[in-house]
């Protein structure tokens, strides 16, 4: 049986009248890194307020390591790091104030983890300088910081790298990876910077106007991208039976439409559809297909005037 | 609860807004028992007494007081360490109380000066004079003047000013509901303040109606909680610390009552 670190059952989020969450149903195991993609006003802030306790769901139900119910939840969230919207910072305090403070605050008794943490983003060196004068990217890092105090088993990060310099960026992704694989930490990040999310999570669920449209891991959501040609006919068994016969391939997927889509010869269309054409299959449709990350979400999320 | 004291503890006395309210308070105690000396040496006008009042205790901690009350609760709104307590699975009545306990802490310090001076004032045995606008520490430094303390007496002063101090904090404890609830220092300030003038008033007005007197006397605002001093009774003083921990503990109850189920941005 898989073991959820965080489960929500028909959440839902109203604000006078409108919604910014509908119905999100979303399962997050243990050890996997997942992406929160959407566009502003999306709800992925929404979902992670609602996650870490700081909003209330209007209707629909949170389960985090296994328990539901407002003083369980309370309770395991100690199990939790978070960093929604804006780092949290006391902008008169150093970084290594600003974390014995926040240490403090949550009863973490080991007083290594500040300077550890620190050196684990990068801000080792801060020394005395107060976290006012900080560049944003050293904020980011700062808050990432703050929430990886007590060794959180689940970590909800909204735009972790925003500010961050290209270089900042990839130490950032690297630390998100080493988390997740060495401590089998749950991380669920948020991000615009698609090309990004790409390159660091595991899994993506893709939310639009408070629904969540889609959940796939990369593995499917690599298939999903890949350059194929896409054919359409009436008799999709006697069209693979044919594409392994005379193209001499099974890189091929019969998808549920009854829609197949094809990984080899994908530049040679004028030679499948004759192939096809010889065998006697009438074909309806027959492109190239294939998606940045980008179109797929759009794509997902319903076409182009979202984008 | 212990932990969000420690934390916040740490933090203020690292904050230079810490610094500055304990200085002005420290120079308002100076000025206050300078005035009233001079007033009662006749070396200046008795009608200065309303300027003398303007650095007394119970209007100097109404602003400070209020002004900490507001960068320890909207400021950690601010900078989110509100929220992060929140997501840390922190309950929301132990932020509170935590909060509570620190503003005391915070008060007993803005307090300190006022107490000190007062009681090296009466220690000296000088003669101080406020007119009718001495109350709290100034009405224990006008009224108190001119008499020796004895060694007895001095213990008495110690319980005496703990217990303005508990009805101060309980008098500010307003300002941890209105905080939770307003999440903005200005309006907190200024509703506070105007509170504090308001209940100045309606203190006046208890002298002219014995049935609203005994009504308010359960308030930390009114009947003689603020007049306390070293002819004072034991029951009295009793009175005093009840009615304003009992006010306290509501405060708190109010403030858990906007906060519990609030959303917080």
């Amino acid at each position: 049986m898989k073991r959820y670190v965080a489960r929500t059952d028909n959440l839902t989020k109203s604000y006078r009248g409108g919604y910014a969450l509908r119905g999100v149903s979303i399962a997050l195991e243990a050890g996997k890194l997942y992406g929160l993609i959407g566009q502003n006003g999306a709800g992925k802030t929404t979902l992670m307020r609602l996650l870490s306790g700081l909003a209330f769901p209007t209707e629909g139900e949170i389960e985090l390591f296994g328990h539901r119910g407002e003083r369980a939840l309370q309770t395991e969230r100690k199990r939790m790091g978070c960093m929604i919207e804006h780092p949290g910072y006391v902008p008169y305090l150093s970084a290594k104030d600003n974390m014995r403070y926040h240490r403090m605050l949550r009863g973490v008794p080991n007083k290594e983890a500040e300077d550890e943490l620190l050196e684990l983003v990068g801000l080792a060196d801060a020394g005395r300088k107060k976290a006012k004068n900080f560049s944003l990217g050293m904020k980011q890092r700062l808050g990432i910081a703050i929430a990886l105090l007590g060794n959180p088993e689940l970590l909800i990060l909204d735009e972790p790298v925003n500010g961050l310099d290209p270089i900042g960026v990839v130490e950032i992704r690297q630390l998100l990876k080493k988390l997740c694989e060495e401590r089998n930490m749950t991380i669920l990040i948020s991000s615009h910077n698609l090309p990004e999310l790409y390159q660091t999570v595991t899994d993506y669920i893709i939310i639009h106007k408070g629904e969540v449209k889609q959940t796939l891991t990369l593995e499917q959501l690599d298939q999903n991208c890949k350059r194929h040609l896409l054919i359409r006919c009436g008799q999709p068994e006697k069209l693979a039976n044919v594409l392994e016969r005379e193209l001499m391939t099974t890189n091929f997927r019969v998808m549920p439409d009854r829609s197949v889509k094809l990984y080899d010869c994908v530049n040679e269309t004028e030679r499948v559809a004759k192939a096809l054409f010889d065998n006697g299959i009438v074909v309806e449709t027959i492109s190239v297909q294939g998606d940045t990350l980008e179109n797929y979400f759009i794509s997902v999320i319903g076409g182009e005037r979202h984008a | 609860m212990l932990n969000l004291i420690q934390a916040d503890l740490f933090k203020w006395r690292k904050a230079l807004a810490a610094k500055m309210l304990l200085a002005v308070s420290a120079a308002c105690a100076a000025v206050m028992t300078l005035l009233a000396a001079l007033i009662s040496q006749g070396r200046i006008e008795d009608s200065l007494t309303g300027i003398g009042f303007m650095f007394s205790d119970i209007n100097v901690i109404s602003i400070l007081g209020a002004v900490a009350a507001s960068l320890l609760i909207c400021g950690d709104f601010d900078n989110k360490s509100i929220q992060d307590a929140v997501t840390g699975g922190i309950g929301k009545l132990s932020i509170i109380a935590g909060k509570t306990g620190v503003l005391l802490f915070i008060l007993a310090g803005l307090l300190l000066p006022y107490a000190l001076v007062t009681g090296i004032a009466l220690g000296m045995g000088g003669e101080f004079n406020m007119g009718a606008v001495s109350i709290g520490f100034l009405n224990l430094l006008t009224s108190e003047s001119g008499s020796a303390i004895s060694a007895a007496e001095t213990w008495k002063l110690v319980a005496v000013a703990l217990t303005l101090f508990i009805v101060y904090a309980a008098q500010l404890s307003i300002c941890v509901p209105l905080a939770f609830w307003l999440k903005k220092p200005v309006f907190v300030i200024a509703i506070y303040y105007g509170l504090s003038i308001l209940t100045g008033q309606l203190l006046a007005m208890s002298q002219s109606s014995p049935a609203f007197d005994r009504i308010f006397s359960f308030t930390p605002y009114g009947g003689a909680h603020v007049f306390t001093a070293l002819d004072t009774e034991t029951g009295d003083m009793a009175k005093s610390i009840a009615v304003s921990l009992v006010f306290i503990a509501l405060m708190i109850a109010a403030a858990y009552g906007l906060f519990r189920k609030a959303e917080i941005k």
